[in-house]
C-alpha cells in the first residue's frame, strides 16, 4: 500500500534517475557516432578517392557551380564540413584562375572583348567595355 | 595539471580510468539506493519524505560542484590555453544543468509535502534557478558561433561572470531569513544529521560524482574525436588536392 510521500519519493527518484539516465544514453549515442566517423576517415582510400567522403568538385576553370556541387557527404557528415573540404579544394587562386580579360584592358579583369589593334574597334578606345578596365590605347583605326 | 594538457595522454589516462569509475558509479548507486530507500529510517518530523533528500542534496552539491570546476577550467583556458579546458567545459554543461534540474525539481517535489507550496522566491531556489540558466546561457553561447574558438571564448567569460553566483547560492541561507532550511552537513562544527542519514547521502553523493567523471570522461572522448575527424577530413582534403595537381590551395 502506498504511504502518504510515496509519490513524492518515487517521482522525486524517477525524475533524477531518467535525467542520468538519459545524459548517459545521448552521451553514448554521440560517442559511438563520432566513433564511427573516425573509422571511416582512417580507412585507406580506394584508387580513385571515391569513398573520400568529398569527391572532387571542379576542376581548374570550372566556374559557376556552387563550391559544394558535386560533394558527397559521409553518413553524419555534415553539409558545412563536406562544403569546407570542398571549398578548400577547389578555390581558385592562381592567376590563371582570373576571369578571363580583353586583350586591350590589361589593369582589370573584367573586360571582355577588347582589343587593341583597332582592327575592329575603330576609335572606341578599343579596351574592356563591361567590366570596367579602362582598356589599352586602342589604336588609332581607320 | 599540466600534464594532462597533452589530448592524447589524456584519451589514453581516460580509456584506463572510465571502467573503473563506471564500475564504481554503479555500485555506489545500487548501495546507495538500497540505504536511502531500504536501510535509512524516517525523520521524526518529515517521515518518509526525507528519503527525497538523499537525491536532492548530492545533485545540489554536483550542480555546484560542476559550474565551480567549469570555472576553473575557463580560467585555465585563458591563463594557460589549456588545450582540454574548453572540451571539459563544454561536456560538463548539459551534465550540470541535468544535476540542477534534477535539484530543482527533486526540491519541489519535497516541497509540497513539507511546506505546502511547490516552488517560492526564496534566496536559495531563486540562486539555484539562477545557475540553471547561467548553464543553459553557457550551452546556448558556446554553440552559438561558427568559429568554435570564439563560442569557447565568449562561454568562458559568462562562466567566470556567473562565479559570483555560487557563494550566494551557499550563504543565502545565512545571510538572509529564507524558507529553506540552512545547511545541515557541510558545517564549520561538523555534520547536524544522525549518522543513519549521513551514510547514505555520502553513498548517494559519492555514485553521483563517479557517474559524473565517468560521464564527462565520455563526451569529452566524443569531443575530441571529433575534432579528430574534423581534421582528418580537412587533411584528406589537402592530400586529394596535392595527388591530383590540378589545382593548388593557398589558404587553410
Amino acid at each position: 500500500m502506498m504511504g502518504r510521500y510515496d509519490v513524492f519519493i518515487l517521482a522525486s527518484y524517477g525524475i533524477a534517475l531518467a535525467v542520468m539516465a538519459g545524459l548517459l544514453l545521448v552521451s553514448l549515442w554521440r560517442w559511438r557516432k563520432a566513433q564511427r566517423r573516425l573509422k571511416t576517415l582512417r580507412a585507406p582510400l580506394p584508387p580513385d578517392g571515391s569513398a573520400a567522403g568529398f569527391a572532387r568538385t571542379r576542376r581548374h576553370g570550372d566556374r559557376g557551380a556552387e563550391p559544394s556541387a558535386g560533394v558527397t557527404p559521409l553518413a553524419g557528415q555534415s553539409d558545412m564540413v563536406a562544403f569546407a573540404a570542398a571549398y578548400i579544394v577547389t578555390r581558385p587562386t592562381n592567376e590563371d584562375d582570373r576571369p578571363a580579360q580583353g586583350s586591350g584592358g590589361d589593369q582589370n579583369y573584367g573586360g571582355t572583348n577588347g582589343s587593341s589593334d583597332g582592327s575592329f574597334d575603330g576609335g572606341d578606345s578599343g579596351g574592356g567595355d563591361s567590366g570596367g578596365g579602362d582598356g589599352g590605347g586602342g589604336g588609332g583605326g581607320d | 595539471m599540466h600534464r594532462f594538457a597533452n589530448p592524447t595522454r589524456f584519451m589514453r589516462l581516460s580509456r584506463v580510468a572510465m571502467p573503473w569509475v563506471t564500475v564504481l558509479a554503479c555500485a555506489a548507486l545500487l548501495a546507495g539506493l538500497w540505504l536511502a530507500l531500504g536501510r535509512s529510517p524516517p525523520d521524526y518530523q518529515q517521515g518518509e519524505a526525507v528519503r527525497i533528500m538523499y537525491v536532492h542534496v548530492p545533485s545540489a552539491w554536483m550542480a555546484l560542484f560542476i559550474y565551480a570546476s567549469m570555472a576553473a577550467a575557463a580560467a585555465a583556458g585563458f591563463i594557460w590555453r589549456h588545450p582540454l579546458a574548453d572540451v571539459y567545459a563544454r561536456a560538463a554543461a548539459p551534465i550540470g544543468a541535468g544535476f540542477t534540474l534534477v535539484c530543482l525539481a527533486t526540491g519541489s517535489l519535497w516541497g509540497q509535502p513539507m511546506w505546502g507550496t511547490w516552488w517560492a522566491w526564496d534566496a536559495r531556489m531563486t540562486s539555484v534557478l539562477l545557475l540553471f540558466f547561467l548553464y543553459l546561457g553557457y550551452i546556448a553561447l558556446a554553440e552559438a558561433f561558427d568559429d568554435p574558438s570564439r563560442g569557447g571564448r565568449a562561454g568562458a567569460i559568462l562562466l567566470l561572470a556567473g562565479v559570483v553566483n555560487l557563494p550566494i547560492i551557499k550563504f543565502s541561507v545565512d545571510w538572509w531569513n529564507t524558507l529553506h532550511q540552512p545547511a545541515s552537513v557541510l558545517r564549520i562544527d561538523g555534520p547536524a544529521i544522525h549518522a543513519s542519514m549521513l551514510v547514505p547521502l555520502l553513498m548517494m553523493a559519492l555514485a553521483f560524482k563517479a557517474y559524473f567523471v565517468a560521464l564527462v570522461l565520455l563526451r569529452m572522448q566524443t569531443r575530441l574525436a571529433a575534432q579528430k575527424a574534423q581534421s582528418l577530413l580537412l587533411a584528406s582534403a589537402l592530400d586529394e588536392e596535392a595527388a591530383s595537381g590540378q589545382t593548388s590551395v593557398e589558404h587553410i
